[in-house]
């Protein structure tokens, strides 16, 4: 059935749209995994969101009687070299470290989309300069070209979104030209096209919701990449300046303490781990919903 | 491949531009900003007062020649200070891949022959969790269990192989394990999800079917073909291991490239952040260029015209 120009197929309304991501969720969180990481991922966004109201002590509250005091009831991650409660500080580190992956996530996908779009729309001589200045970016190590912006832009935390951001522009930009090139070349964008649509509602309207599903899956698993080159960034120490909790700088003053205060450097590096597994399962749950040949083929 | 190329020159090249101010008041530093005198000279001494497509041509046109500039730090010639350290990154990224690769297939072959297995299981969680482990953390856990606690290895340093070659290796190990298990990870999900579709294949049952035993299939028949593939993760890894080589050589001082941006990055040496950026791009650059090749050759079904 061909649909008039400017009216989307039904299943692209906003309504049928929200409804197939609720069902999406739901078959994603279906498996026992996703459905664990999920509920870390929720863990580490109320420890983030409620961090002054659940932190046991204040982060930045030095104690001088119990500097490098190794997990105990009273501080139950220990304590670092100024009497600084561990468990207060990753809970605060929370806040950075998702702050900094969400955000630089988004601008990733905001302008990786963008680029995407008007590449795989209108193809040519756009498609050309824009794929070649993404290769570029592309070709360059993640962390190697986030550090050398972040330490060109200066501290602060948004300059480490920034320089994250647009690092990871690439892989949405090249995910988003291949689904609107598919896409492009369906029935209903034609007849669109056929009856009078111009480009701007031809890409908003017809292409864009289309290559939703997979970006959001992109979006969960480079949120979890996000995370570890912030952290990195704040080991090397041009991410986030000390006295600001952020687990990777609590890695960098830890490994400096590692033969005296082991914990210093578990467990802020514990934390990471975790909720850069969680980020992934999650990412792979909602693959595998998108695809279930992906989901039987991991199985056989 | 050479517009890549030209765009990652304009990038490298802008990085400098991006400094709050200008290039000269960075290297200057707030001291002595303020010092008229010594800021023009410095501006001048830059090549700063020219537009900034001159400036760019300048410093493409000396790149190709070979000079990368000098060093505001040590005042050495950056292409020596690179070539000095390049070998010693081009060899734990080596060795990376060697040991990331030796775990990698023996474990996708385990997991692949017996999926559903507690030995596949076992092998996908080493692979959820190597993907998620950041290796710098890794390579704290390594120094404080190998080094400081079972004394085992040398916690940090670096020999040359051609000095000692035992002593090179010995403090290799940690630095590659920490590199290397993330792309293990990655390898051993490519792998096993290729030889599981390889193993379901029809010349695979035919070869059964001959009274091939099972490890000659696996071997010469389903992992020959399921290599293809891996080939390609790998070949797609170098910039991760040249991006883990920063960190890594920062945790178990190696005088690699990655140490060198590091330190030039907490130096305010900018042209020696610059030219470490560029050799790093242009690496993965021509590695995915040899990997592309390397496929055609692997698989006679690719041709590139």
């Amino acid at each position: 059935m061909i649909g008039r120009a400017g009216e989307s197929p039904p299943s692209r309304r906003p309504s049928g749209f929200v409804l197939r991501f609720i069902k999406l969720l739901r078959r994603a969180l279906g498996g026992r995994l996703a459905g664990v990481a999920l509920l870390v991922i929720l863990l580490v966004v109320f420890s983030a969101l409620l961090a002054d109201v659940i932190s046991p002590y204040d982060p930045l509250r030095q104690d001088y009687s119990a500097y490098l005091r190794p997990p105990s009831r009273a501080h139950p991650l220990g304590t670092d070299n100024l009497g600084r409660d561990n468990l207060a500080r990753i809970i605060h580190g929370a806040r950075v470290s998702l702050a900094v992956g969400v955000v630089a996530v988004g601008i990733a996908v905001a302008l990786g989309a963008m680029i995407g779009l008007a590449s795989g729309y209108w193809g040519g001589k756009v498609d050309n300069v824009l794929m070649r200045a993404v290769d570029a970016i592309w070709s360059f190590p993640s962390l190697v070209l986030a550090l050398s912006m972040a330490a060109a832009l200066g501290p602060g935390i948004d300059k480490v979104m920034i320089a994250v951001g647009v690092v990871y522009i690439p892989a949405f930009a090249r995910l988003v030209r291949g689904q609107a090139l598919s896409v492009r070349e369906r029935e209903f964008v034609t007849a669109a096209r056929a009856l009078g649509a111009n480009d701007l509602r031809m890409v908003l309207k017809h292409i864009w919701p289309n290559v939703t599903g997979p970006l959001v899956v992109q979006a969960s698993l480079n949120v979890a990449t996000a995370i570890i080159t912030e952290a990195s960034l704040s080991f090397l120490g041009v991410g986030v300046r000390p006295p600001a909790p952020s687990w990777g700088s609590m890695l960098k003053v830890g490994y400096q303490y590692m033969e005296v205060a082991p914990w210093m450097s578990i467990f802020p590096g514990l934390a990471i781990f975790v909720t850069v597994l969680a980020f992934n399962l999650a990412g792979d749950g909602l693959r595998e919903a998108l695809d279930p040949r992906l989901a039987r083929r991991r199985q056989t | 491949m050479i517009p890549v190329a030209f765009f990652i020159s304009l990038i490298a090249f802008g990085l400098l531009y991006l400094l709050p101010g200008d290039p000269a008041m960075a290297i200057l530093g707030e001291d002595r900003a303020g010092e008229k005198t010594a800021y023009e000279a410095l501006r001048a001494q830059l090549g700063l007062d020219d537009a900034i497509y001159i400036q760019y041509a300048r410093w493409l046109g000396n790149l190709l020649s070979g000079d990368m500039g000098t060093s505001i730090r040590t005042r050495e010639p950056i292409a020596y200070m690179v070539a000095r350290r390049l070998p010693v990154t081009i060899e734990l990224g080596i060795l990376a891949v060697l040991l990331g690769v030796a775990i990698a297939l023996p474990v996708a072959v385990v997991s692949a022959v017996r999926p559903g297995s507690k030995l596949d299981i076992l092998g996908t969680l080493f692979a959820m969790g190597g993907v998620a482990m950041p290796s710098f953390w890794l390579g704290i856990l390594l120094i404080f269990l190998l080094a400081l606690w079972l004394r085992l290895l040398p916690p940090s340093g670096y020999v040359s192989p051609l000095e000692d070659l035992a002593a090179n290796l010995r403090m290799m190990i940690m630095p590659c394990i920490a590199m290397g298990t993330s792309l293990a990870a990655v390898t051993m999900r490519q792998a096993r999800s290729a030889l599981l579709e390889v193993l379901q294949e029809d010349y695979i049952t035919t070869a059964r079917a001959k009274g091939l035993k099972e490890r000659a299939v696996v071997v010469r028949h389903a992992l020959k073909n399921a290599l293809i593939p891996v080939v390609t993760v790998i070949g797609l890894q170098v910039g991760h291991i040249l991006g883990g080589a920063v960190v890594t050589e920062t945790i178990f001082a190696v005088p690699g490239v990655g140490r060198l941006l590091v330190d030039s990055i907490s130096f305010r040496d900018y042209p020696v952040v610059q030219a470490a950026v560029l050799i790093m791009a242009l690496g993965v650059l021509f590695s995915s260029l040899a990997t592309d090749l390397l496929y055609a050759y692997l698989d006679p079904k690719i041709k590139y015209s």
